[in-house]
């Protein structure tokens, strides 16, 4: 092997347990996503992928073990959460403010230019949408716009929590374009979500949370089909 | 602590006991300045009750130790505790000696407002029970005592009325030897009582602390 | 700074489109100056009665403020922001209600309890600016407290009044000299609590929020 220097983990989880109120969600996770991969994590409801996101996005702080971001152990979180986004399940716009009054919002939360948002619009197609407050949009656009938000700062960490939920297939489509568009940008991509075949067409890997715990990452291809249908059969997925 | 327990309760009663029975009677107040004996070490381990929450309060925010909350917890029920009777007594005293209940004099306008301070400590815990409602908790820990000095000015601002204290004088205590040691045996004998029973509810909740995290740890 | 302005902009132009913290605190502020004045109206019932006001109208306002930016504090969250901006920025924003409110209740104090209150408004601004600052600090750090542990609204009163009653006590101290025709150096004490208190809470009060928003 030739001398380079390794490339740093876009994310280095250890040993994670979280615990609220002496009740463990997470026992114990160990997870090592690459710079520029994209992983989606599989999981019933309740077996701790919120709680795992939410820290990774530094939300939340671990009860025991730890996390490290960028290889880089020492970085103060606010440097760290400049390259971070986050899609959360809630919707994090205001509903009485327009799109654009919403991205110029967050634009300036990260200090961005204003050209950037005008940017954004055009390059998620929310021109048209633009004046529209966010209340009357439709789960999907209100999913484009919270995309949008995300991405504005170009992160180089992008988590999702169960991105796919109420999608049509357009909007569904228009998100695996989106997410495979940032990963080529080099963008690592965490996501959740209950349906195994998304994952295949976002090229991810994955792995499974099963009670607090993560399997070991597999590519999408090597997903046992069969045992995976025989999880969710049981309720164990 | 069984024996800081036996301690206190053996000083207790010694120091009752003298304060009610062979104490000299003061000359201007009569009987009921025996309620001295009990409302001033009553005032006492209040205060360092509350500054055990502090403390507790503090140290939990900082260092995210339960440890540190379980102190704060169980201090500050101590603490309301002495604080009731603190004012209790000293309402007792007051109509005794100047015929009113109440008086809105500093030192009692201050205990009453830090009651109602750590009255709102224990409903927080109450209403949000375990961690929920421990750093909240903490937070009304902190601001409660950080507000003592400025209640208190405040409270000198509306009247005083309070006898000059006899105690706690820059001089020098003002009270003839003969009420001072039992004053001094009961301030003691308040402070190893309340040690002993923080000591006990530390621990009982330390116990519940851990059956709750055995029970759930295995589910 | 800048990001201070930023999110009290943002607040600022979400209330402008909703109007409901300002006119839920406004509305009470009048109603609570009606109750208070048509049992004892009167020169020596105005400080009482109107610091009474702000600090109900206050604990309404503040924690509506709080319900109604649950979920988005986790956006602010995110943002590569220091925490205490945050606090900084909520407070400013609560502080600016209770001014509208403290604003226009003047007119209804002014006419049910003294005129004087006009005549003697420029001195007057002193104690209500001061006043309404270590309300906005002590009532931001519990709002949040209080939406941060899920805890019912109704806490909000019981936890905060105690708290500033010290400033409460101050501040209608001040207001009566003030009313009694007193030159400022006579409610000196109260004027130097004021400030105390403003300086103690703000500075704890931004320090401890960080603990109120973490997970």
């Amino acid at each position: 092997m030739s001398g380079g220097v390794p490339q740093p983990w876009a994310v280095d989880v250890r040993g994670l347990v979280k615990a609220f109120d002496h009740r463990p969600v997470l026992r114990g996770v160990d997870l090592r996503v690459g710079s520029g991969e994209t992983l989606a994590i599989l999981g019933a409801n309740g077996s701790g992928k919120t709680t795992l996101l939410r820290i990774i996005a530094t939300l939340s702080s671990p009860t025991r073990g730890s996390v490290a971001w960028f290889g880089e152990p020492s970085a103060s979180l606010v440097e760290i959460r400049r390259r971070i986004g986050l899609v959360p399940h809630e919707s994090l716009l205001y509903d009485t403010l327009t799109v654009a009054e919403n991205l110029r919002f967050f634009g300036g939360l990260y200090d961005l230019p204003p050209e950037r948002v005008e940017c954004a619009l055009d390059e998620y197609a929310l021109r048209p949408l633009a004046l529209r407050r966010v209340r009357v949009l439709s789960r999907g656009q209100r999913q484009q716009v919270n995309l949008a938000r995300a991405l504005l700062h170009e992160p180089d960490l992008l988590i999702l929590d169960e991105p796919y939920t109420g999608l049509d297939v357009g909007a569904a489509e228009r998100l695996t374009a989106t997410l495979r568009a940032s990963a080529a940008r080099g963008c690592t991509v965490i996501l959740t979500t209950h349906d195994p075949e998304g994952a295949g067409a976002l090229d991810a890997d994955v792995a499974v949370m099963l009670s607090g715990r993560l399997t070991e990452i597999m590519p999408a291809s090597g997903l046992d089909a069969a045992l995976l249908a025989a999880w969710f059969r049981e309720g164990r997925l | 602590m069984r024996v800081l327990l036996l301690l206190g309760i053996a000083l207790m009663l010694v120091g009752v006991a003298w304060a009610l029975l062979a104490a000299p009677t003061e000359l201007f107040q009569g009987a009921p300045q025996r309620i001295m004996y009990l409302h001033v070490p009553g005032v006492v381990t209040a205060y360092v009750a509350l500054l055990a929450v502090f403390v507790g309060s503090v140290l939990f925010l900082w260092r995210r130790d339960p440890r540190w909350d379980r102190l704060g917890r169980s201090a500050a029920e101590l603490g309301v505790l002495f604080i009731t009777m603190t004012l209790l007594s000293g309402a007792i005293w007051g109509k005794a000696v100047w015929g009113a209940w109440w008086t809105w004099d500093a030192r009692l306008t201050t205990t009453l407002i830090l009651w109602f301070i750590y009255i709102g400590y224990l409903m927080v815990r109450a209403w949000a029970p375990g961690a929920r409602g421990a750093r909240a908790a903490a937070i009304i820990g902190i601001v409660g005592v950080l507000d003592i000095p400025i209640i208190h000015w405040s409270a000198i601002l509306l009247r005083t009325l309070h006898p000059q204290p006899t105690v706690f004088r820059p001089e020098g205590p003002a009270l003839p030897p003969s009420m001072l040691i039992p004053l001094v045996i009961n301030m003691v004998a308040f402070l190893v009582v309340f040690a002993a029973l923080l000591a006990v509810r530390v621990r009982q909740e330390r116990a519940l602390d851990a059956l709750a995290e055995a029970l759930e740890g295995s589910a | 700074m800048r990001v201070i302005r930023l999110l009290v902009g943002k607040d600022l132009r979400l209330e402008w489109r909703g109007r409901e913290i300002v006119s839920a605190m406004g509305l009470l502020a009048l109603l609570l100056a009606i109750v208070l004045g048509a049992t004892r109206s009167g020169p020596e019932a105005a400080p009482s009665a109107m610091w009474v006001t702000y600090a109900f109208g206050a604990t309404l306002g503040f924690t509506r403020a709080f319900t109604l930016e649950r979920d988005h504090l986790t956006a602010l969250l995110l943002a590569p922001l220091d925490r205490g901006l945050i606090f900084a920025a909520k407070a400013l924003t609560n502080w600016l209600g209770l001014v509208v409110v403290q604003a226009i209740s003047l007119p209804l104090f002014g006419a049910l309890f003294t005129e004087t209150i006009w005549a003697r408004l420029p001195a007057l601004a002193l104690p209500m600016l001061l006043g309404g600052i270590g309300l906005a600090a002590v009532g931001t750090l519990f709002g949040g407290l209080i939406v941060q542990a899920r805890l019912r609204e109704a806490l909000l009163p019981i936890l905060m009044l105690p708290v500033v009653l010290p400033l409460m006590i101050a501040a209608a101290g001040a207001t009566t000299g003030i009313l009694d025709g007193l030159p400022l150096s006579a409610i000196g004490a109260q004027l130097q609590l004021l400030l105390v208190f403003d300086i103690i809470f703000v500075t704890a009060s931004f320090l401890l929020f960080e603990f109120v928003v973490e997970e």
